[in-house]
């Protein structure tokens, strides 16, 4: 483009147009030399193109002075149930839920040890004794207890600990006073190293449900304000949620190590909780 | 020049926002208008890191219009705002142990409140719901409302394409550079250029109505 004309013909809307399609850069100092001071020239030879930069100098002089604005309500009630109960993030969880597992791999390991070596001496004795036909059955009890099974508590369904206290603490009620003895030691044992890996999830597990009842609260507190196609959209989007919730600790029940799992369900977990801010702010 | 600059946002409660300041001194602090941070404020700042509500709420009060100005301006839409200035603050409360003062609280706070903005219209966006805020840069004003006979700057704000308007108030009332707004909007500084230019004249037609 040639910068020449610097002298602007007065009135020619073709070099309007150019100042116009140049001002912004013209404004932000972005124009070489020569276009910024061809700019300068029409500009003082052009009362509108003037006009012009003087009403986007005073835009962007009051936009920078614009006032804070004042919400229509006190927005601090919502925001201090917010802070309630911190949400444990995701990926938080998940890590702490991984190395829980960990640990708990250990502990099971050991537990399965001890369990052997407590079979093996029933075995021996029930061997010496001759009493065979008393001795299938308590084998049979041993191997058969699914740790998944046997574990009551649904809190604890996330974790394998609990299963392992289980898998411990079955085989001693089928078998002589000597070896429940020597077993119940082991399953105390068991018991407080599995107590402290499944405290990890458990705290997440009750961080959890302590924000999602307060949320609950809070949304049943709404639900009357809001219209009927909310409250059930609402209620379909929960039961959903819900059920995605449960399957994940069923099939967490299944197999408690999976990592890929355990994030599902955090983030079964974490939709609701969005889910429930979402509407308690509505 | 013209560019604006980030410290110039400093002022936590404007001397025009009696709203402000009556939610202040309600709260049982003052703030003169205009001053910046008084130590009051610093002080509510270390106690909220640790813990302390009530400092967090006199935070929230001095604060609050700032942050839902920006919200309502980037959104154009006041009760999503209000709805996004309370995340704000909840992000806020949760980030603030690592506030480090490396810049002041009220900077710190407006970037935290930007990028909850923007990452609001990602997720909208992921989750494939178009919104306002997908508008073309094309796309005539549509929700530009008259305070009786001249249109208000705000309501000229408010009636600017999402794309405009976005970058409109990230750099002439927030003032960002353009290099950060392409940063956080995915777009290049000379785009953001564009639409700055774009949103002034638009402003400049809808004012001179």
């Amino acid at each position: 483009m040639e910068h020449t004309d610097i002298v602007p013909p007065t009135g020619a809307s073709v070099d309007c147009t150019r100042f116009e399609a140049q001002c912004g850069g013209y404004l932000e100092r972005d124009l070489d030399q020569a276009e910024r001071a061809w700019m300068t020239a029409h500009q003082s030879g052009c009362a509108e193109c003037a006009a012009l930069v003087r009403e986007l100098e005073t835009i962007v002089a009051e936009s920078q002075a614009l006032p804070g604005i004042s919400p229509s309500r006190d927005l601090w009630s919502g925001i201090e149930a917010r802070l309630d109960t911190a949400v444990i993030p995701i990926s938080a969880a998940a890590t702490r839920t991984r190395i829980a597992r960990t640990v708990s791999v250990r502990t099971f390991a050991i537990a399965a040890t001890m369990l052997v070596a407590v079979t093996s001496g029933i075995t021996w004795r029930i061997a010496v004794r001759s009493e065979a036909q008393t001795a299938s059955p308590t084998a049979s009890s041993i191997g058969v207890p699914s740790p998944v099974a046997a574990k009551p508590d649904s809190l604890n369904d996330l974790g394998l600990p609990g299963a392992a206290v289980e898998l411990v603490a079955v085989s001693p009620s089928t078998t002589s006073s000597a070896p429940a003895r020597a077993s119940g030691s082991t399953t105390r044992l068991a018991s407080r190293n599995a107590a402290r890996d499944t405290r990890d999830d458990t705290d997440a597990d009750v961080v959890y449900e302590r924000e999602i009842s307060a949320l609950r609260r809070i949304v049943d507190d709404r639900v009357v304000e809001l219209d009927t196609a909310t409250v059930r959209e609402l209620r379909r989007n929960l039961d959903i949620i819900d059920r995605a919730i449960g399957d994940s600790r069923k099939a967490l029940a299944r197999d408690p190590r999976s990592a890929l799992l355990s994030t599902q369900l955090d983030r079964a977990l974490e939709t609701k909780l969005a889910l429930l801010r979402r509407v308690a702010l509505l | 020049m013209t560019t604006p600059v980030f410290a110039s946002l400093q002022p936590a409660v404007p001397a025009s926002s009696p709203g402000a300041v009556a939610a202040v001194t309600e709260a049982g602090i003052v703030v003169s208008a205009g001053s910046g941070l008084d130590t009051g404020l610093e002080t509510d700042v270390a106690a909220a890191a640790t813990g302390d509500r009530r400092a967090f709420e006199r935070l929230y009060r001095a604060h609050v219009d700032r942050v839902y100005a920006i919200c309502t301006r980037m959104l154009a839409d006041q009760q999503l705002a209000e709805e996004v200035t309370q995340d704000v603050f909840v992000r806020v409360w949760q980030k603030l142990p690592g506030f480090r003062g490396e810049s002041a609280f009220s900077t710190w706070l407006h970037r935290v409140a930007v990028n909850v903005v923007l990452s609001r219209r990602k997720r909208a966006s992921i989750h494939g719901a178009r919104t306002a805020d997908d508008d073309a840069l094309d796309e005539a004003p549509s929700r530009a409302v008259f305070v009786g006979e001249r249109l208000d700057l705000d309501a000229a704000i408010a009636g600017l394409p999402a794309g405009a308007r976005r970058v409109f108030v990230l750099h002439d009332v927030e003032g960002f550079t353009h290099e950060e707004i392409g940063e956080q909007l995915g777009i290049t500084p000379g785009g953001s250029k564009a639409q700055l230019h774009r949103a002034r004249m638009l402003l400049r037609a809808a004012l001179n109505r």
